[in-house]
């Protein structure tokens, strides 16, 4: 009987003792980072480097995961900071009351377009990626090219009856990337029942996959042929590792902004505020532009290697705001008028 | 003067403090952890999410085709396992050891890596079907995800049914030749009715772990809706808690179903099936010409299963997996610097979790057998019910439960120890019991009447003669523990990292290599802590007729 | 060392009455044995007053103390089990010490307490061995010393000899009971052995259907048996009908015979009996000898068995079995024979089979 009161005494003194530390513990900054990591630790590095704060990361390439624990920490938030992903995660957040506003000082010295950047000073933009497509030129060459047939440029292309079966494309459903492009289709031909049908279309040549990497892999190792992806993963995944890919922005191409954003509730608000700052700066944008091969929003930081400059890229008329706004029921609409 | 019945059960409940606080212990700590957190995620979608499920025509998709990758892959998996299971109970089948240790692999098997090895091997740019045969196989879709859960799913089958057909008396099988019975005459009229109800349980757990697939069937299909991956999707594409609690809590109903089908109408049967003690004749052995197909059949399935392993390992050392096979050790150097820390994390997690479980099943199950509470059914269910779970349900339910007031555990390793810990008990306390089904019941009753209380009877009968379920239980809960992603990706925090993880998120970056290098240790140090535990453990059991 | 006394015990399992309205007392430093088929319900009594099942009805004594509340470890007795359930992953010597550990008998006592039971029983040799490593025999005797060394107010015994090979039983339970005389412990012995529990009893209770059918001593039981049941477990018995025609008097096979019974019933009841008689009480001859109580008849079967021989014979219209003592190199009897049936002093019980 003791012996069972002394476990029992030593479980309830682990679980107080194990219990998270209270607040404001010395200036450690939690960070949810939804871009890989490489990226991340570069840029926290130099952040720990220029602020002296400490970091700690949970890094994982799904924003959408990411979002959900936050939501799902509403009571007790766990993390100072939401970092990367595109905005169209942020954004919902904020519209649930769960981050927190701030408009930085350095706002304006980074003089960024109005586009990036929340007027209500929830979310910050601080990387751009433009979808582009993609195919794997050593089956091109061996097997379309006798035929005759060009490699594709346009979105139109990945309609072409002879591509059939062998195009990928990540799903609108469980990806900001798929949904972006959907979105983008919309905007093209300005006209959502003459997209729809174009995207019925579509999905008899394609196949969705429920990750955003997975064409790039597939592609990459010729298990499919076509595909669409950011150019920058395109470009850091496969062109850069040797695979026989070639990456072709379409014109009427559409953008994800990346965002950074405080959590409300926060275990170190302050040094989340001073995060987003260094977000602002040149350092991460130059670091992700090296890394990631993202476009900075800052104008005055460099070009991606060998990704071509932003401005020579044609973008279709985007109105973000209409999409954030209808993403629910365009995914719905998606799933019940195309998906099986 | 009498009052019987209910005057003698609460004079031993009060004569016997150990025993009810043995059971306070193991009840508050099945409601706390159990229960509580699966109202938390029954309770969290609003009941109109609820109503509209069933008007969801994806949702209505995802459960026709969970239900038919179900009823396939359980044939399949039970089939393989049934046959595999019969070839290594053969006394003369050759390598039986090999082959029964190569069928444990699968159970060490860390989400998307195997589908991924499956791609690389059997794929349209597949290493076997195209460079070596030539053939343009889609293994994307259904018929793949078919193959894979076969082979991923088979082991349960025959780990179930190799037990059974063990407990079956040989002289059974004497008997039989003796009345004149041929080898398939006796096969078919004495092993496999004396099998059934071990093939009937093993059904029902392949079905429940095929229902509850999210690993494989997230690389392998597209856009093909299942129940455990649209939770995931919810989450991971919409931000969608609500939804994916009702998607989760949808895969609830065919999975309890299932189990409560199991518990009622074979576990019964089973047990009658395994009474039987050691130390008997030896089987006759099998004649040549059923033994060969057998033989080929095994050497077959264990060729699939070692290949995906194999091909991991390739993948750890390619510079680039399935294009570019130069050596390098450029992987290792990114997966152990970036994640050294994170495998140390994922054995201390793994232990701690695997003590927790196999500690707490053995006290629960010497709790529920002593009949004298009458709560014994309620803790039995709760103790059980784990099961019938799935790994992202656990993984919400610790989120929303243990966040916030009474018991925060968010940000400590605990709230992940306890949610591995808590979803592997059945596993631990199905040992327990049917272990302590073994030990005669007269044992105990000396011990009593020699004057040992309950947890006195505990502690010097059943912990000693209980240690062969507690090793199996901890090696098994170790294991699921090192190689959980569904728990882990809702439940880890910055400071406690653990492999799976990290792989994740290398695969996300499309760093394969790194992903392969990082699995393949993660392997290696399991194995190893597995054998160390096997060791450890295994020390005390002195005297015991071993097995 | 204590009396047990049952008073008027039930306990039901489900629907089943396995023990009925048994009262019996066990006097202390007594060979108590309880005799019946199985599931008759000898072996619930036992695990009653052993505490391992508590009773429906009734009150169980032991000593002066009544013990229905007093779960198996608080209850002064020692059991020894059928299968022996020694302790498989403890050595004999921490077997037998371990009621002595749950005691808390000092260290140094517990091994000389152990040393001299293990002596008692008589094992030698084994004390660092497991179970697994010895023979049947052996692993009973540790049973006893374990159940010996707690000094218990009473021993209990299940069925203790069953798993032992037939002269080893012989042997063992003439052991047991010089044992129990020597040491003068309270016994409460199980078995469904009618000649083991006539052998070494001081007093026999015969349980079947979870009813007491006779108490007695061996003696009362085998020639005075309450019933047709009775007798016909303890020992072979013929069963002829008769008719009660006086008050000692009773008729069959149309031979008139005495009986010490008490021959008629209540007025009104009826008059038909059944007499019992032993195989050794009957006797053969090769010639016809006068008297009213000689039958004609003829061997069927016959057996040579060492001490005795045993015929089946039939005559006045039954089969009667029939021991005839020490017959030496004799070739053994067969064909027409005659029976001599005693006139004297034979037993009575009722028509119906059990009470």
């Amino acid at each position: 009987m003791r012996r069972v009161l002394v476990v029992i005494a030593c479980l309830v003194l682990g679980a107080v003792i194990m219990s998270p530390r209270v607040q404001g513990q010395g200036g450690k900054v939690v960070i949810y980072s939804a871009l890989d990591a490489a990226v991340t630790n570069e840029i926290l590095k130099a952040f720990e480097r220029t602020s002296g704060l400490q970091t700690e990361a949970l890094t994982l390439a799904a924003a959408g995961t990411l979002a959900t624990r936050i939501r799902a920490e509403k009571v007790r938030p766990q993390a100072d900071v939401f970092l990367g992903g595109s905005i169209d995660f942020h954004a919902p957040l904020a519209k649930e009351g769960l981050l927190d506003a701030y408009k930085s000082p350095r706002l304006a010295e980074a003089n960024l377009a109005p586009q990036f950047y929340d007027p209500n000073g929830y979310w910050t933009g601080w990387y751009i990626g433009a979808l582009a497509i993609m195919y794997n030129r050593d089956r091109f060459e061996r097997e379309m090219a006798p035929k005759g047939i060009k490699p594709p440029a346009t979105w139109d292309d990945l309609l072409n009856p002879a591509f059939k079966g062998q195009v990928v494309l990540p799903s609108p459903i469980t990806t900001g990337g798929g949904f972006i492009f959907t979105a983008a289709q919309i905007f093209r031909f300005a006209n959502e029942d003459r997209a729809f049908e174009w995207l019925k279309q579509l999905a008899q040549n394609a196949t969705f996959t429920p990750t955003a990497p997975a064409p790039i892999t597939l592609v990459s190792r010729g298990e499919a042929l076509v595909g669409m992806n950011w150019g920058h993963d395109i470009r850091a995944m496969a062109v850069n590792q040797g695979f026989p890919v070639e990456l072709v922005f379409p014109p009427d191409t559409a953008t994800e902004i990346g965002g950074v954003s405080i959590i409300k509730g926060s275990p170190n608000p302050d040094g989340a505020r001073r995060f987003v700052d260094f977000m602002l700066s040149r350092v991460p944008q130059d670091i992700n532009a090296k890394y990631g091969l993202r476009y900075p929003t800052r104008t005055d930081a460099p070009v991606p290697m060998g990704m071509p400059a932003l401005t020579s890229l044609k973008f279709v008329a985007y109105n973000r705001q209409w999409a954030i706004d209808n993403m629910q029921r365009l995914r719905e609409k998606w799933q019940s008028v195309i998906a099986k | 003067m009498q009052l019987s019945g209910v005057h003698a059960r609460i004079s031993l409940r009060v004569g016997d403090p150990g025993l009810l606080a043995a059971f306070l212990v193991v009840a508050a700590a099945l409601v706390g952890f159990v229960l509580y957190p699966t109202l938390r995620v029954l309770a969290y979608p609003a009941v109109s999410d609820y109503l509209a499920a069933p008007h969801n025509s994806r949702w209505i998709a995802a459960m026709r085709n969970s239900l038919m990758m179900m009823v396939l892959s359980t044939a399949s998996a039970t089939l393989v396992g049934f046959v595999y299971a019969y070839a290594t109970t053969r006394p003369n089948l050759p390598g039986r050891t090999a082959f029964r240790q190569v069928a444990l692999l699968p159970l060490f098997a860390p989400p998307f890596m195997v589908a991924f090895a499956y791609i690389l091997l059997f794929g349209r740019q597949g290493l076997i079907t195209k460079q070596l045969l030539g053939l343009n196989v889609n293994l994307f879709g259904w018929q793949g995800l078919w193959l894979v859960q076969t082979v991923a799913f088979f082991p349960y089958a025959a780990l179930i049914i190799a037990q059974v057909l063990e407990a079956i008396n040989p002289t059974l099988e004497y008997a039989a030749r003796d009345l004149g019975a041929s080898e398939w005459t006796l096969f078919r009229t004495v092993t496999f009715p004396l099998a059934r109800p071990g093939v009937a349980a093993a059904m029902l757990i392949v079905a429940i772990s095929v229902l509850a697939d999210f690993g494989n069937a997230v690389v392998l299909v597209g856009d093909m809706p299942l129940l455990a991956t649209e939770a995931w999707f919810r989450i991971e594409g919409l931000g969608d808690l609500s939804g994916a609690a009702v998607v989760v809590s949808v895969l609830l109903l065919p999975t309890v179903g299932l189990f409560l089908l199991e518990r009622v109408w074979v576990s019964r049967r089973l047990y009658t099936a395994i009474t039987g003690r050691g130390g008997r004749l030896t089987r006759p052995p099998t004649p040549w010409y059923f033994l060969t197909p057998l033989l080929v059949f095994s050497i077959g399935v264990a060729i699939f299963v070692l290949l995906v392993y194999v091909a991991v390992l390739a993948g750890a050392f390619a510079r680039t997996w399935g294009y570019n096979w130069t050596l390098t050790l450029d992987h290792w150097r990114l997966a152990l610097g970036q994640s050294g820390p994170h495998l140390v994390n994922s054995i201390k997690v793994g232990v701690a979790s695997a003590l927790v479980t196999s500690s707490l099943a053995l006290v629960a199950a010497f709790v529920t057998s002593r009949h004298v509470f009458r709560t014994e059914r309620a803790l039995d269910f709760l103790a059980v019910l784990p099961a019938a779970l799935p790994g992202v349900f656990i993984g919400i339910g610790f989120l929303l439960a243990f966040n916030q007031p009474p018991l925060v555990l968010g940000g400590t390793p605990w709230i992940l120890i306890l949610a591995l810990a808590f979803w592997h008990i059945p596993f631990g306390y199905q040992a327990a019991v049917a272990g302590m089904k073994q030990i005669d019941r007269s044992i105990e009753e000396a011990a009593s009447n020699l004057g040992a209380s309950g947890l006195q009877v505990l502690r010097d009968v059943y912990l000693p003669l209980l240690r062969g379920p507690f090793v199996t239980s901890f090696v098994t809960s170790f294991i699921r523990a090192v190689t959980n992603l569904s728990i882990v990706v809702f439940l880890v925090t910055p400071r406690n990292l653990v492999a799976t993880y990290a792989i994740l998120s290398m695969i996300g970056g499309g760093f394969w290599g790194a992903a392969a290098a990082l699995t393949t240790a993660l392997l290696a140090v399991t194995f190893v802590a597995v054998g160390l535990a096997r060791v450890a453990l295994g020390r005390g059991l002195r005297g015991l007729p071993v097995g | 060392m204590a009396e047990v006394r049952l008073v008027d015990v039930s306990k039901n399992f489900g629907a089943h009455a396995a023990v009925e309205r048994v009262s019996l007392v066990v006097p202390d430093g007594s060979f108590f044995t309880l005799l019946g088929p199985s599931g008759g319900g000898k072996t619930t009594t036992l695990r009653i007053v052993a505490g391992f099942y508590p009773a429906d009805r009734g009150d169980v004594y032991i000593g002066a103390t009544r013990v229905n509340d007093l779960p198996p470890y608080r209850r002064h007795t020692a059991m020894v089990f059928q299968e022996y359930a020694l302790f498989p992953h403890m050595t004999v010597v921490e077997n037998v010490a371990y009621g002595l550990r749950m005691r808390r008998v000092a260290a140094p006592q517990i091994r000389r307490r152990v040393a001299d039971a293990l002596a008692l029983v008589g094992l030698t040799g084994v004390d660092n061995a497991f179970p697994s490593r010895l023979s049947g025999g052996q692993q009973q005797r540790v049973a006893l010393a374990r159940a010996l060394v707690v000094e218990p107010e009473v021993l209990l015994l299940d069925e203790p000899l069953s798993s032992l090979d037939a002269k080893l039983r012989v042997r063992v339970r003439t052991e047991l009971r010089a044992l129990q005389r020597q040491l003068g412990k309270t016994v409460l012995y199980v078995t469904h052995d009618q000649e083991e529990a006539l052998a070494i009893s001081d007093r026999i209770a015969l349980i079947a259907g979870g009813r007491i059918q006779q108490v007695g001593t061996p003696v009362e039981i085998y020639h005075r048996p309450a019933n047709r049941f009775v007798a016909d477990f303890v020992g072979l018995a013929n069963f002829i009908d008769a008719e009660v025609v006086g008050p000692q008097t009773v008729r069959a096979v149309g031979i008139t015979m005495q009986t010490a019974d008490a021959a008629s019933g209540p007025n009104g009841a009826s008059r038909r009996r059944v007499i019992v008689l032993r195989p050794e009480a009957l006797h053969l001859h090769r010639e016809r000898i006068p008297g009213p109580n000689v039958l004609p008849g003829h061997i069927t079967t016959s057996s040579f068995l060492g001490t005795l021989a045993r015929y089946w014979v039939d005559a006045g219209g039954t089969t009667w079995v029939v021991d005839v003592p020490a017959p030496g190199e004799t070739v053994l009897l067969s064909g027409d024979i005659f029976l001599e049936i005693p006139r004297d002093g034979v037993h009575l019980v009722q028509s119906e089979s059990m009470l």
